[in-house]
């Protein structure tokens, strides 16, 4: 009971979720938003594990996004491998990359390690832009399925097609994106509330507390980024398969990386429920602002976008999320008081 | 006399040319307080990070019952069974009194609900309990000396080391300090403790080390120490000593 209560929130928000697309925001616009929302949701959450429960600031994690986004679209056009296995696959790669990389780099610390993180993306985009096997300069093009596998509807991938998420009609791959989102979502949740969790925050306030209580900072912070990492990859091959289409400037850019920083600053860094409350105003802000300016008004949810930014971190730096406990806080001091007095 | 459960042997520590500890040897008995004194700057510290872990010693040994613990790094030395506290203290602020402590208890367990167990018999022990939802960083500095003991407590060590715990507590608080400190010892736990306060310290403690300037200039029951020559003449100056 307790925890239903404790997360009623994420129940009205899996509500919308469920609710807005088949009803009033039943149009292709309003899909592709939410789907957005979603996809980028999920690396918020993963960006959030290592900066906002564990303290190290990654400004890189389109890295483990394009990996996963590559990885999965590869296997797909070349191998004609479902991108469920894709994705897993992926994940296991951005793992082995994050675990590489991060072993070393995690001897820096605060800035320094943030902007080795940022140099990983960096190589990774030129790398992935010159290399001829993966499409360089040109990306990857994904092929629609029934072109793919020319009998597509006497095999097994044409009979469900949602194994080869092929998105077609955007409602099932929406709901699929849910599904996996909410799994994300409650794996965060298990975690933070777990040893590991504590052990995290622990590390992320400080590293001499840490280790006087018997943890061993570098295996939490590596955790901490494989797991990250793997999510990461896992949103990476959504996109992939949701955009049809991927080239290094796409995936790589440090434009990618600060999306999922921002969506989760704004929703609430720390707080499992900051990146699915940061991505949705992110995404609707510029759905709105696109629908009242039309074209010309390109750039504008950008500004507006970046005006919030700023309040946030002047104001409230846990985010949207410490606004409202903020303000419950301030009912249920309120609420104790009244019970005082009537008592 | 019951055996040695932490061996400080011929411990030499230099920051380049800086000497901060010489040629310290002490031994802290099973089931003992023993406190290390001297004035400001005497190495007090350094040495108590030499032997947690924090930095390797430059030279010299440290043995916890037979097992050779030098240089090892901090979180080994602490699943090892010797935690400790920090001077300064590090309350982790974003996390509740709590969830403070429970990170510790996270060391003899994998279940929440036990570490929350184990949390809340400690937070009883050092009177925190009411506070237990308050956030680390908006507690009084008293409090969170307090959080800093029991976080430590909550890692269930052999050896506890207190790095001036008492420094600023007014003198109720320092006798809770100090009777949890006798409670402990009875319990079995070792204590080392770093302190300024002569009058908290010389009631408690089975045995005083003295450092002057990086040595050891004494070592003794408390009426032994406060007796000494030396001791008098490194807290109070030379001028005083012709009166000792």
């Amino acid at each position: 009971m307790v925890t239903l209560k404790k997360h009623s929130l994420a129940f009205i928000l899996l509500a919308a979720f469920i609710i807005v697309p088949l009803t009033i925001g039943n149009t292709t616009d309003v899909h592709n938003v939410i789907i957005y929302i979603l996809i980028y949701a999920m690396v918020g959450e993963a960006w959030n594990l290592i900066t906002g429960f564990t303290g190290q600031t990654s400004f890189g994690h389109a890295a483990y996004f394009g990996v996963g986004a590559y990885t999965s679209t590869i296997m797909l056009e070349y191998f004609h491998i479902t991108p469920w296995i894709g994705m897993l696959v992926g994940g296991v790669i951005a793992v082995i990359l994050a675990f590489m990389v991060n072993f070393q780099m995690f001897k820096l610390k605060g800035h320094y390690f943030a902007i080795a993180t940022l140099c990983v993306a960096e190589i990774l985009k030129t790398i992935f832009s010159t290399w001829k096997w993966v499409g360089a300069g040109d990306g990857i093009a994904l092929t629609p399925i029934t072109v793919l596998i020319p009998d597509a509807s006497k095999n097994a991938w044409g009979k469900i097609a949602w194994l080869s998420l092929d998105v077609r009609n955007r409602l099932p791959f929406l709901f699929t994106t849910l599904a996996v989102f909410c799994i994300v979502f409650v794996v965060c949740v298990l975690l933070e509330n777990s040893k590991v969790g504590f052990y995290w925050k622990a590390i992320r306030e400080s590293h001499e507390v840490a280790e006087s209580i018997g943890i061993n900072p570098r295996n939490y912070k590596l955790l901490a980024m494989c797991l990250s990492a793997f999510i990461a990859a896992i949103g990476g091959t959504f996109f992939a398969q949701f955009f049809k289409y991927i080239d290094a400037i796409t995936v790589f850019p440090l434009s990618v990386s600060m999306i999922f920083v921002l969506v989760t600053v704004l929703g609430g860094i720390g707080n499992v429920y900051g990146p699915i409350i940061g991505s949705v105003i992110y995404y609707s802000l510029e759905l709105i602002m696109r629908r009242l300016t039309g074209a010309s008004g390109s750039g504008l949810d950008q500004i507006v976008f970046g005006i919030l930014i700023v309040l946030v971190t002047c104001f409230e730096p846990r985010g949207i999320m410490g606004l409202i406990d903020r303000i419950k806080g301030r009912f249920v001091k309120k609420a104790v008081k009244e019970g005082e007095a009537s008592e | 006399m019951s055996k040695p459960i932490l061996t400080i042997e011929n411990i030499t520590k230099k920051f380049g040319s800086l000497v901060a500890n010489e040629d310290v040897s002490f031994t802290i008995n099973e089931g003992e307080i023993v406190s290390l004194i001297g004035p400001n700057g005497a190495g007090k510290t350094t040495l108590f990070n030499s032997i947690a872990g924090y930095y390797p010693p430059t030279s010299g040994k440290v043995y916890f019952r037979d097992k050779d613990i030098t240089g090892l790094p901090a979180y080994e030395i602490c699943k090892l069974g010797i935690t400790r506290t920090f001077q300064i203290v590090k309350t982790l602020k974003d996390m509740t009194v709590e969830e403070n402590v429970m990170t510790g208890a996270f060391l003899h367990t994998k279940s929440r609900r036990k570490a929350q167990e184990a949390a809340a018999e400690i937070l009883k022990l050092t009177g925190l309990y009411d506070k237990k939802d308050v956030m680390g960083g908006s507690l009084t500095i008293v409090d969170k000396k307090r959080v800093e003991i029991a976080r430590a407590l909550a890692t269930k060590p052999q050896v506890l080391m207190l790095d001036e715990c008492m420094a600023g507590l007014n003198q109720t608080e320092i006798k809770d300090v100090m009777d949890l400190c006798l409670k402990l010892r009875d319990e079995g736990v070792s204590l080392l403790i770093v302190e300024h306060i002569m009058e908290a310290i010389m009631p408690i403690s089975d045995r005083i080390v003295v450092l002057n300037a990086g040595k050891k200039i004494a070592e003794g029951k408390p009426e032994e120490v406060v007796g000494n020559e030396e001791v008098i003449k490194a807290y109070l100056g030379d001028r005083y000593n012709a009166k000792g």
